[in-house]
């Protein structure tokens, strides 16, 4: 008889508390030992709930209806003692700010051991190991407000493995951080799993993360529909339509590759057999910069000259900015954290004053007009939704912009209400609604005011591969009836295939500026998936659609999944 | 926003040691402020702060506290004379003010409100080092064995604070870039988007104290009984300054019992070098953690063994 799985789950049903609909449905899995389970699905679709309720605190915290069991190593979480479920299992959620209990760092990862009741030579000990394994004894005694966000995410998982778990689950670990960020605290995850640690990782952003997964469980309105390994998943997801995966792994299986590259090491290794030397007759010409066509003849919708801004602890936030953007245009301001993204974006709606140079709108000055009228020719949509919402219901939301707004019930706007989706959620309470719903309403809402200029902050964080789709393609399609639109944004994919022109912003200035085949397409770090595969074979491929167009595989049309 | 002093002082003496040490430390330098009012004493204490909040590294930060010392000590100076009757060397009278009952300013009223306002400046000062040297943890690590939870309560309240303003500040942002001005609007109308924005506020204050309590419970906080890590060594050093400011401490009340080191501003001011001996006692218990801080930052020697 071989050894119990380390997670079963028979059965699994679940209502949060005053839920009409389940949660999670008639779930089945088992996780082995040392397995790298990646749980990915649409927003909405129960994986949230599901790493909750392998960590006990679904029923145990949230309440609510259970049916089924979650079973560790053959013993029902529910009869486990809830001192013994933080010893074998931990979590770690989204946002670290949110996670954080204890003032320092030190403090912070011996809390939960102090919660367990180990002696003072047994914390110090794991102590001085997780703090060493993590490289975070330099920082020990730092104020935890005083991190990097990358950082107070390594915080929150030494405080987790210090509590030597044997299975570590993360909820969306990497979607507050920027690129590098990210990169870093995967690859730890990728570490301890290789070190013998079980993973139970839920991911939207599965670009750098795929690869790792031995195994990959999809799951849509709280059922699981789908589990298999990466090559497996990657193959029935295009077969299916789901555009779910990540660009290398998509662009291999709508080719029909015998086998499925999973990320750019093996897809160059691939290309390097197929596609030898950038002559190769697979390989149609068209080198030539796109997007490169000049609009010198639009209008100026924004133009800040010289601008500078400091905080009061005198950090210069924005140094010497100067920008031109015209009408119709999409732009993508990328960079690392605090390199002054959101500074920018706030200066142009006005809501931070200059220290010199100037900002115009429309040729107006944000901070010399009415608000009226600034609402009516800017729409902010904040990096958090959760401060954005005033009302009760959706459609009062959407109301309150209607109230300011020069144009209502425009043809374009009742469109854009119903390819968002929102009118089925116009009676419901915004803050009831994910992650994904909020951005949509707290979207729907501003283009109800049709502002000539778009300003959104992170739009796409925390939402899933479909709605950023959707969310792109009304961009463009807002930006064809002349709205301008400037996203700041750590998505390179999102900005790889929406955007039309890159700025790259480093320590409040601009690093970059140019179309998104100069920027994106010669960064090392800035640069999307099908960029990186086709470095040295083939120019100004950004996105799935280009390479598609631009390369021929004399593929033998064998499916890999067969 | 400026950086706390704990991450801007590391391994500076003060940030290292035993917090009760450093407490009781603080504690016997606020006592003195209090308890004496001589002009000489509260001198010398305002000079052994100062002296420690430099060898504690924390004289940027000072400074924000010394501008607004000055500003109240301005404004004590100027009003108390205004009020006070009781000098005897008059400087200057002059016109009859309503409710003043005719205005002097005695020589003694303006020294009272120098000395009042050094004593301010003392208690922000203490205030600063305390701010800036001992740790939230190292408090909450200090109650923590008496009373866990309203401490950790507090804790976790101090950082919810500023994390509170900085989202009003984002609702307020918002509340202006979709359009609403408070100053266009009648009473009720800003009542209403008042209401409305602190409503926001406590919603997400809410979901930040749930998802605190999730990552908590998730960690077994509240799963029985727990233990206490106590980083903090207490080393011959913090022995050393705890048993000078208690000594301190000790000194004073039975000083200020028999009368010494007590001074008279009114009618007239008393001779100033006056009860000195009771003085050198305080200051030699005050300047030990100055002196061991320099031996900590200069002597490699004396670090070893402190």
């Amino acid at each position: 008889m071989g050894s119990l799985p380390l997670f079963e789950i028979q059965d699994l049903t679940y209502y949060y508390p005053d839920k009409q609909a389940p949660a999670l449905e008639k779930i089945n899995l088992k996780v082995e030992e040392g397995e790298f389970i990646l749980v990915t699905g649409r927003s909405g679709s129960g994986k949230s709930s599901l790493a909750r309720s392998l960590a006990g605190l679904i029923p145990d915290f949230y309440g609510g209806k259970i049916g089924g069991k979650v079973l560790f190593k053959g013993i029902d979480l529910r009869s486990m003692d809830r001192r013994e479920i933080p010893r074998n299992i931990g979590i770690v959620f989204q946002d670290p700010e949110k996670q954080l209990v204890m003032n320092s760092v030190e403090a912070e990862v011996v809390f939960g051991l102090e919660n367990i009741g180990l002696n003072h030579w047994e914390m110090a000990r794991r102590l001085a190991e997780v703090l060493g394994f993590l490289n975070l004894s330099e920082i020990k005694d730092n104020f935890t407000s005083s991190l990097s966000g990358g950082q107070k995410q390594k915080v929150v998982i030494a405080s987790v493995l210090a509590m030597r778990p044997e299975a570590l689950i993360l909820d969306e670990p990497t979607s507050q951080l920027d690129p590098s960020n990210a990169d870093e605290i995967l690859k730890l995850i990728k570490g301890l799993n290789e070190e013998g640690m079980t993973v139970f990782l839920v991911e939207q952003r599965l670009e750098r993360c795929f690869s790792y997964a031995d195994r990959i469980v999809v799951l849509d309105r709280g059922r699981l529909i789908k589990s298999g390994t990466p090559r497996e998943i990657a193959c029935w997801e295009s077969d299916n339509n789901i555009n779910n995966i990540p660009p290398v792994a998509k662009f291999f299986s709508i080719c029909k590759a015998p086998l499925i590259p999973l990320d750019i090491k093996e897809g160059r290794f691939f290309l390097k057999k197929y596609l030898p030397g950038q002559s190769s007759s697979f390989v149609c010409e068209a080198d030539e910069l796109p997007g490169k066509q000049t609009n010198n003849n639009q209008d100026v919708v924004l133009e800040l000259k010289d601008l500078w801004f400091s905080y009061p602890d005198g950090k210069a936030a924005l140094q010497g900015i100067n920008l031109t953007v015209k009408k119709g245009e999409i732009v993508a301001v990328l960079g690392e954290n605090a390199a002054g993204k959101t500074t920018l974006l706030k200066t142009m709606a006005g809501l931070l004053k200059p220290g010199r140079g100037s900002v115009k709108v429309l040729g107006n000055n944000p901070n010399k007009c009415k608000a009226k009228d600034v609402a009516d020719m800017i729409g902010y949509v904040p990096q958090n939704t959760d401060d954005y919402f005033f009302y009760e219901t959706v459609e009062q939301e959407i109301g309150l912009s209607n109230n300011i707004s020069r144009v209502v019930n425009d043809k374009l706007v009742n469109q854009t209400i119903d390819d968002l989706g929102i009118k089925e959620l116009f009676q419901y309470n915004p803050r009831e609604l994910s992650a994904g719903e909020r951005v949509r309403v707290a979207l729907a809402s501003v283009l109800a005011g049709c502002p000539a200029l778009l300003l959104l902050d992170e739009p796409t964080r925390g939402i899933d591969y479909n709605l950023k789709n959707d969310l792109g393609r009304l961009l463009l399609r807002y930006s064809e009836n002349g709205t301008t639109v400037l996203i700041i944004t750590n998505d390179i994919e999102f900005a790889a295939e929406y955007a039309r022109r890159v700025i790259l912003m480093f320590d409040g200035r601009i690093a970059g500026d140019g179309t998104k085949y100069e920027i994106l397409g010669e960064s090392i770090f800035f640069s999307p998936q099908m960029s990186r595969l086709f470095r040295g074979f083939k120019k100004n491929i950004l996105t799935v659609r280009e390479a598609l167009e631009q390369i021929k595989f004399p593929f033998v049309q064998v499916k890999s999944c067969e | 926003m400026i950086k706390k002093g704990p991450d801007t002082c590391k391994g500076c003496y003060f940030r290292n040691m035993h917090p009760a040490a450093a407490l009781v430390y603080y504690m016997s330098l606020f006592l003195v402020a209090l308890l004496f009012s001589h002009p000489l004493y509260l001198t010398a204490i305002l000079a052994v702060t100062i002296l420690a909040i430099i060898s504690a590294r924390v004289l940027k930060f000072w400074k924000i506290y010394l501008k607004f010392s000055l500003f109240m000590t301005l404004m004590i100076v100027l009003i108390n004379p205004l009020v006070s009757r009781a000098g005897s060397t008059v400087l200057w009278s002059g016109a009859q003010i309503p409710l003043l009952d005719g205005l002097i300013i005695s020589l003694e009223a303006v020294y009272f409100g120098l000395a009042m306002g050094m004593r301010l400046l003392i208690v922000l000062s203490i205030f600063c080092l305390y701010n800036n040297t001992i740790h939230p943890d190292q408090t909450l690590y200090l109650f923590s064995k008496f009373t866990y939870k309203p401490a950790l309560i507090i804790s976790l309240g101090t950082r919810l604070i500023p994390r509170m303003k900085r989202d009003f500040e984002n609702i307020q942002d918002l509340i202006k870039i979709r359009g609403f001005d408070y100053t266009s609007l009648g009473f009720k109308e800003k009542l209403a988007l008042f209401r409305q924005s602190v409503n926001a506020l406590i919603y997400n204050s809410l979901e930040g104290a749930w998802q605190i309590a999730e990552a908590m419970h998730s960690r077994a906080f509240g799963s029985g009984p727990r233990s206490q890590y106590g980083r903090w060594l207490l080393r011959p050093g913090d022995l050393i300054c705890l048993a000078g400011s208690c000594a301190v401490i000790a000194v004073s009340f039975i000083g200020k019992a028999v009368g010494a080191g007590s001074y008279e501003y009114y009618p007239k001011m008393e001779y100033i070098f006056g009860g000195s001996r009771l003085l050198a006692l305080i200051l030699t218990g005050l300047l030990i953690p100055v002196l061991t801080s320099w031996g900590w930052d200069h002597c490699r020697f004396l670090r070893s063994r402190i």
